[in-house]
């Protein structure tokens, strides 16, 4: 009886013994770190130096954003940065909560970002914030992050107020009032596409809208130069006081009749961000013009959250950036006299230099008298000397003969609205492999504004003859 | 505590009489004589002259004596015991050996020695015991005089086991058989190695041979259902087998030549023993149990690891905020979309079920005289855990023995059996394997459509933006069916000539065919990508056929004579033609879900295919029995053996040697496979007649050679498969002929001992081995140049060492009586020689295997592994890095693997794998315990693996951290930023520094213990007369499995080939099930 008693009691221990063990898929699974389970908010609720910080989320709602299943980082000011936050933000909610917005990013950060490295994370309030090194924007990482179920925790030293962008600084600065007027004045209405009713489309698949569609002010600076209200990009703007303003905006009314004002502002914008310690002495505009830029006539700056502002008390553009020598490339016509499709050949070649170049070039159209056009918007009012560059007979060019063709430039003084007058500029006789430039003559436009000039074949409809052909002209300005 | 110290001290002596037996042998003189088959034991009537001795039979389970126990000296003197289990016997001597025989018990032998004889007990034929008769080849014969190395199993009836097959029946009930049952689908059956493997690319299951007939269980053709094998043993019901014998070495398998390579499993079938009409009728039912879930992620842990993917992948946070599933505004107005993905579903809770079996059975025996029969017919619908699974399944049996004269006597087998399946694709299957859709399918979808409104459609949902399938799609539009039939019969006659000669001829013909239908929906399922095209349905029909024609032919020979000696011999042939054909056709893009059919899938993306194969084999074989003095037994065999798979060459002379135990005859290679063994009964001897408590040991020893034709049937020739190119079907070369390939063969040396004590309460059996194979087939490079890159030829070896012990004890033999069974086997395997000693490196999910010289087969290779960089410093600090795709060199960095550079170059690429795993058990077996108390008896069965590894291709996909697929909750744990301190790596979309590939991180142990069946029956006292009993069962499977690994189940088996050995694939886990049944005898 003693043996079945031990032998019972065996058995049941084993069972024991067998239940007890720890299950290993348990043990797999487990959360090592006990912070994978506790969410954002949890995690800045249980810091006793962020507390303040953590109150701020609970009263304006983004505590429920904190604790749900997206990934979340929080760079969040210890209570000594928030003893020095402005009263007037604490008691405006929506102040607030676009306070405690500009510290929230919908992403995860995995690491702080070595010196050299930048990265730009989106805000719950919209604006952009820079993380260079461990720098948040102005503040400083303390510590390691913390990484929780949900996303990062940094705490920064410093509360880092939302910033207004470069379009909002400008319209408040009171620094450059012609400028601003200026910029802000160069607005149109235009009808608000994603509010308008659509009733059909015309034939070119263009919306036909209801009568009286909603319109809204689109400024000209934003669709031409750059949209300065755009967080998600960073642009360094200057601001030029209203003497300097003023002198700028002479010197360039010569050659820019009319549209001086908007030449000069329309190179105060470069695209990135250049704060004054990145700053070289020369940068170059969103529409490609030098700006000579020296520290030491820096009146003021400011750090917008997409860029940098400068307010200048100097800013020497050169004229020879203002009025550039341009060219008119053959192989980008505007127009044809008559469809030569078949014809036309836009030409990718080498030439003797082994340098590629592309041209066009029309050929065995027999058409008298044919011609096509170039346009060119904006031309400054200067005498430009002007150089052509037509090359024919290299390998696989039908036309091995010398030829002539001619250049006619429109005329805005004489012509009238029915009847264009375009004057003879230029003659050209094109000799075979021929690489240089050839020299055409000087030519002053009549007035600012458009050139409109078209490349006229020999009166003949007889192959070889008729031929054009175009690499480019230069139209080099000459300055005094 | 006594019966230990009993069991001590009979090892020692044992060990101490192994040790004399060398000095002991030259000592032996004796003079008995006996016949080798106890079943035609003839006893002379004359006038006797000996040594009179007295004694008493018991039944060693009741200790009460028996009556009418016959007694014999062979070929000399018998008798029966009386009413008080009393005896007297005359022997020619005091060497003699008794057999003491009764019908329901073990025929013992028994050496006699002078003086009386101690009660003499004997065990009813359910008890383990070393006195088992066992059919073989050349005849029945008892364990304790074989010279060869057999197990056996006795399946009771099989009353107790259900939706078992014979394969899944065999774990853990015969020493050194490994038998790995497939996955939990019912009827898949089981892989089964015996002794290890002895072959790398050649079949390595053992040879199943049936009622004297081989059955063929290859699984002819690839089913459609991915996943799935079909299973011709399940065609057998355990129920109607009556034993199972397997010859795990070469001596008795010999005969078989180049078919035994891997052991041969002898199944026996019940006949009638008695005239009574007995009836037998059973059923069952019982309850299949979820699998317990994998702890795989929720909604809200799921969304945070999918943004982070997300991010990773190059999605700006806004771009991934305004994604359906990450936008929690609930308002429908606007975000109609909300309620579709905001669920919460346990997808795994979806797919698996709780179900129902049932079973009947019915078994009819009986006869007269002349004609005895036995009839059982059964019935059984088994479900399995993936909800709508099934296999219904009809089997019908027929064996009769007939007396058509008084010489002439003939029997036969008849059985058929029909199965029909429902199925769902499982293993490597990402889009339509239900299981793996449910592990990787976001939690947050639900499997209906759902409203703005958060209304429930009746409709299921779509399959989902993220690039997974619907499983309910899969589960209650797809089909997946399956019907098979084989039939498998034979008839034997037998003319005894006179008492020493005999002829046998035996036919039989198997007929076997599969028909399966496909079809994947278009609704809830993604798309498949076709060359040209997009399938969004794909139907598939499907007929395997199997035939065969099988002929064996033999004479036997008995013969005593010079009193001690005694010669059974036995000269035939076999002659066997097989035929199987596949045929299948799969279309795709039927018009709706509603039209299944084949023939309703785009005529111009529907394609045909098939295999078709025909070969014959003939074997020629012989085998001499002969025993001295019933002490020394010396068995030679030997096989011929050709077969049209073998090569053949232009007729160069009629007979020629051609090595490696070969002979070409006419052209034809031909086998030569001799074999040899020996054994000794030392407990027979007469200095052993003082250790009373021994009732047997014997030492064995044998040698041989087998081989293995498992080489493709068309390998000796050449041949061309179809290629379609651009729209034009053509025919390539598909090989180079290989004129020499030819069997491979494996030399087996086997030595062990069989020993029993204290009147058999313990007996036991060791055996060592070494299998070394010769002429192994392996694919040999050849230049690329010629458009095939290998052809196959007999040019590698590898060797096979190993242990079975097997160890049976009735522990408590009173009211409550205890039987302790252990099996436990283990085998090392060592690769001799490859072609150009070139390592093997063989891909399959995802992982590799290499197969190098040196070193065991199958070894799993790739990186090994130490954690996970904590901060992007320490990266740098140990400076490795990766080569791109691009060809560019990119530095690990925080929150990635920290790779071990093996070869120290500081990249991390192939060149540093490494050995990681190894699939092959140290040690596998079972324990088994039987306990029986009055009306009620108790099995308890345990079935162990220790020490193999596992590749979890599974986890592997659930913890990538570099797709769409939902994680298990380890991924939680994954590196978020600078400085944590984890080994989970960091989610990358793409895995573009490798953190997912091939390495230890995916290798687990595989060791396991099981509670594999727990059984427990009463037998109901009943007085009516009309019943003459019922038994009453309540079986547990499965019930509890202590195991490290993380899958759902450490046990299973993808495919037969040994290189796919140990990868988890995703298959229907193993299931606890319990089961009620009742047995009623009229």
């Amino acid at each position: 009886m003693k043996k079945y008693i031990s032998h019972a009691f065996l058995l049941l221990s084993i069972f024991i013994g067998l239940n007890s063990c720890k299950d290993a898929m348990e043990e797999h699974t487990q959360v090592v770190n006990v912070d994978n389970t506790v969410d954002l908010f949890e995690k800045i609720a249980a810091q006793p130096n962020l507390s303040k910080f953590s109150d701020y989320i609970k009263s304006t709602g983004y505590d429920k954003i904190l604790t749900s299943s997206q990934n979340y980082t929080v760079w969040a000011p210890t209570n000594d940065a928030l003893a020095t936050l402005d009263a007037a933000i604490v008691s405006d909610p929506m102040k607030l909560k676009d306070y405690v917005g500009n510290h929230i990013a919908l992403t995860s950060v995995v690491a702080p970002k070595t010196a050299s490295d930048t990265l730009r994370v989106v805000l719950l309030n919209k604006k952009y914030a820079t993380l260079i090194g461990d720098k948040y924007e102005e503040a400083s990482v303390l510590g390691a992050g913390k990484f929780v179920k949900n996303g990062a925790l940094y705490s920064i030293d410093k509360a880092v107020a939302t910033k207004q962008n470069i379009w909002e600084y400008m319209l408040s600065s009171t620094d450059a009032p012609l400028q601003t007027s200026y910029i802000s004045s160069i607005s149109t209405q235009v009808i608000d596409s994603a509010n308008a009713t659509i009733i059909g489309y015309n034939s070119t698949g263009t919306p036909i809208f209801a009568p009286n569609p909603p319109m809204v002010s689109r400024n000209a600076y934003w669709t031409n130069v750059a949209d300065l209200r755009t967080e998600s990009q960073q642009y360094t703007f200057f601001m030029l006081p209203d003497a300097l303003y003023n002198s700028e905006a002479a010197k360039l009314s010569p050659y820019f009749a009319g549209a001086d004002k908007f030449t000069l502002v329309r190179d105060l914008t470069v695209k990135g961000l250049y704060t004054i310690d990145k700053l070289p002495d020369t940068l170059l505009s969103t529409r490609g013009v030098k700006i000579p830029v020296a520290k030491s006539a820096i009146v003021k700056s400011y750090r917008a959250s997409n860029g940098m502002v400068y307010i200048m008390n100097a800013l020497p553009f050169r004229l020879k950036d203002k009025v550039p020598v341009f060219k008119i490339e053959g192989e980008t016509p505007l127009s044809f006299r008559a469809d030569r499709t078949a014809n036309t050949f836009y030409r990718l070649k080498l030439d003797n230099a082994g340098i590629q170049y592309r041209d066009i070039e029309v050929y065995n159209h027999a058409f008298a008298e044919f011609y096509i056009r170039y346009f060119k918007t904006a031309v400054p009012f200067v005498k430009y000397k002007v150089y052509a560059r037509a090359i024919s007979g290299a390998a696989g060019d039908a036309q091995v003969a010398s030829f002539t063709q001619r250049y006619f430039i429109y005329n805005p003084l004489t012509s009238t609205v029915d009847v264009p007058v375009y004057d003879l500029f230029a003659t050209q006789t094109v000799t075979p492999l021929n690489y240089s430039e050839v020299y055409l003559g000087d030519y002053t436009p009549k007035q600012y504004g458009t050139l409109d000039l078209r490349l006229t074949a020999a009166n003949s409809t007889a192959v070889n003859v008729n031929t054009l052909i175009l690499d480019y002209l230069r139209f080099e300005p000459v300055l005094p | 505590m006594h019966n230990f110290t009993i069991i001590k001290r009979g090892f020692s002596l044992a060990l101490f009489g192994l040790m004399l037996s060398a000095v002991a042998f030259a000592q032996q003189t004796d003079t008995s004589q006996y016949s080798t088959d106890t079943t035609t034991v003839k006893v002379k009537q004359k006038k006797l002259v000996g040594q009179r001795i007295n004694g008493t039979v018991a039944d060693g389970y009741t200790n009460k004596p028996l009556t009418g126990v016959k007694l014999t000296v062979a070929d000399f003197s018998g008798t029966l015991t009386d009413d008080k289990g009393k005896f007297t016997l005359i022997v020619p001597n005091y060497n003699a050996t008794i057999l003491i025989s009764m019908n329901g018990y073990h025929t013992k032998l028994l050496p006699v020695h002078k003086g009386k004889l101690a009660t003499i007990k004997i065990y009813p034929t359910n008890y383990a015991s070393v006195f088992t008769e066992v059919v073989l080849p050349s005849g029945t014969q008892n364990i304790a005089r074989s010279a060869s190395a057999i197990g056996t199993v006795n399946p009771q009836g099989g009353w107790n086991v259900n939706s078992e097959t014979p394969d899944s029946y065999l774990q853990g009930r015969m020493a050194g058989v490994n038998a790995i049952r497939r996955s939990g689908t019912p009827g898949i059956g089981a892989d089964i190695f015996v002794r290890g493997f002895t072959s790398l690319y050649a079949t390595n299951q053992p040879l199943y041979v049936v009622d004297g007939m081989i059955f063929d269980a290859n699984a002819y053709g690839t089913s459609l259902t991915t996943g799935h094998r079909n299973n011709p043993l399940q065609y057998i019901d355990v129920r109607d087998i009556e034993s199972i014998s397997l010859i795990k070495d070469a001596a008795a398998a010999a005969v078989y030549g180049t078919k035994a390579a891997n052991g041969v499993m002898v199944i026996t079938t019940n006949h009638a023993h008695d005239l009574a009409t007995q009836i037998d009728f059973s059923a069952y039912s019982s309850i299949n149990l979820q699998p317990r879930s994998l702890a795989v992620m929720n909604g809200g842990d799921f969304r945070t690891y999918l943004s982070d993917i997300l991010k990773s992948r190059g999605l700006s946070s806004g771009a991934i905020a305004a994604l359906p599933y990450m936008n929690d505004d609930p308002n429908p107005l606007s975000n109609p979309t909300y309620p579709m993905y905001h669920q919460n579903t346990d997808w795994q809770k979806e797919v698996f079920k709780r179900t129902f079996d049932q079973s009947y059975f019915l078994k009819v025996s009986g006869g007269d005289n002349i004609a005895k029969y036995a009839l059982s017919a059964g019935y059984s619908k088994d479900k399995g855990v993936i909800d709508s699974t099934n296999n219904t399944k009809y089997t019908m049996r027929f064996n009769s023995d007939l007396n058509l004269t008084k010489k002439l006597t003939a029997n036969t087998n008849l059985s058929f059996s029909y199965t029909e399946q429902t199925l769902k694709d499982q293993g490597i299957s990402a889009r339509t394997n239900p299981m793996f859709i449910a592990l990787v399918k976001a939690p947050f979808l639900a499997k209906n459509e759902i409203s703005a409104n958060g209304a429930v459609s009746p409709n299921l949902a779509e399959s989902d933006t993220l690039g997974v399938s619907n499983p309910r799609a899969l589960i209650e539009k797809g089909l997946n069916q399956k019907k098979a039939y084989r039939f498998f019969g034979n008839i034997n006659f037998d003319y005894q000539f006179n008492k020493s000669f005999k002829v046998s001829n035996l036919t039989g013909i198997t007929y076997d065919k599969t028909q399966e239908t496909l079809f994947i929906p278009r609704k809830g399922v993604t798309n498949e990508v076709l060359p040209t095209t997009i399938g969004d349905s794909k139907l598939g029909s499907q007929v395997i056929r199997y035939a065969n024609v099988f002929n064996d032919l033999h004479f036997t020979f008995d013969k005593s004579f010079a009193t001690n000696h005694n010669l059974h011999l036995t000269l035939g042939t076999r002659y066997s033609q097989n035929e199987s054909e596949q045929d299948y056709a799969i279309g795709y893009n039927s018009a709706t879900d509603v039209l299944i059919s084949i023939g309703n899938s785009n005529a111009s993306l529907r394609y045909f295919g098939g295999d078709i194969g025909k070969w014959s084999s003939l074997n020629s074989y012989f085998t001499t029995d002969y025993s001295y003095k019933d002490k020394y037994y010396l068995s030679l065999a030997m096989a011929v053996d050709a077969s049209s798979r073998f090569g053949r060459k232009d007729i160069s002379s009629d007979l020629r040697y051609v090595g490696g135990y070969g002979l070409d005859i006419l052209g034809g290679k031909t086998a030569v496979l001799p074999a040899i063994s020996g054994a000794w009964l030392i407990s027979s001897e007469d200095f052993m007649k003082s250790l009373k408590d021994v009732d047997l040991l014997k030492l064995r020893m044998s040698y041989g050679l087998v081989g293995n034709d498992d080489i493709g049937n068309y390998n000796n020739r050449q041949y061309y498969v179809s290629q379609n190119l651009l729209g034009l079907q053509g025919l390539v070369r598909g090989n180079i002929a290989n004129p020499n390939i030819q069997w491979e063969s494996i030399a087996k040396f086997n030595t062990g001992v069989d020993a029993s004590f204290f009147n058999e309460r313990l007996s036991l059996s060791l055996d060592y081995y070494v299998h070394t194979t010769s002429k192994m087939l392996s694919y040999v490079p050849v230049s690329a140049i010629g458009g095939i890159d290998s052809f196959i030829d007999n040019q590698g070896s590898m060797q096979t060492t190993g242990l079975d012990f097997g160890l049976n004890a009735r522990i408590l033999n009173k009211t409550l009586k205890w039987d302790l069974g252990i099996n436990l086997g283990t085998y090392k395997n060592k690769i001799q020689s490859l072609p150009n000693n070139t390592d093997i490196l063989t891909a399959y999910a995802n992982g590799t295997y290499i197969t190098s010289k040196g070193q065991a087969a199958n070894l799993f290779y790739g990186q090994r592994t130490n954690g996970v960089y904590a901060t992007d410093a320490e990266a740098a600090a140990a400076g490795l890095s990766i080569i791109n795709s691009a060809g560019v060199k990119v530095p690990f960095k925080g929150g990635d693997m920290r790779f071990i550079d093996t070869n120290g170059d500081k990249i991390i690429n192939g060149s540093d794998r490494v050995v990681i795993g190894n699939p092959n058990p140290d040690l596998f077996g079972s324990f088994n315990n039987s306990f029986a108390y009055k009306n009620w008896s108790l099995d308890v069965l345990v079935s162990f693996v220790l020490g193999n590894n596992i590749y979890n291709y599974t986890r592997a996909m659930l913890e990538s951290g570099s797709n769409y697929y939902n994680q298990t909750d380890a991924m939680r744990n994954r590196w978020r930023g600078e400085g944590q301190l984890t080994n989970v790596p960091k989610a990358a979309y793409g895995d573009p520094m490798g953190n997912a590939q091939f390495s230890d991180r995916w290798i687990e142990d595989g060791s396991y213990l099981r509670l594999r069946t727990v059984n427990l029956s009463y037998n109901v006292p009943l007085k009516i007369k009309a019943i003459k009993y019922a038994k009453i069962y309540a079986t547990g499977n499965n019930l509890f499995t202590l195991t490290n690994y993380l899958g759902y189940d450490p046990e299973f088996s993808a495919t037969g080939s040994i290189f796919t050995q140990g990868v988890d694939t995703t298959l229907e886990p193993q299931f606890r099930s319990v089961q009620l049944g009742v047995r009623i005898g009229l």
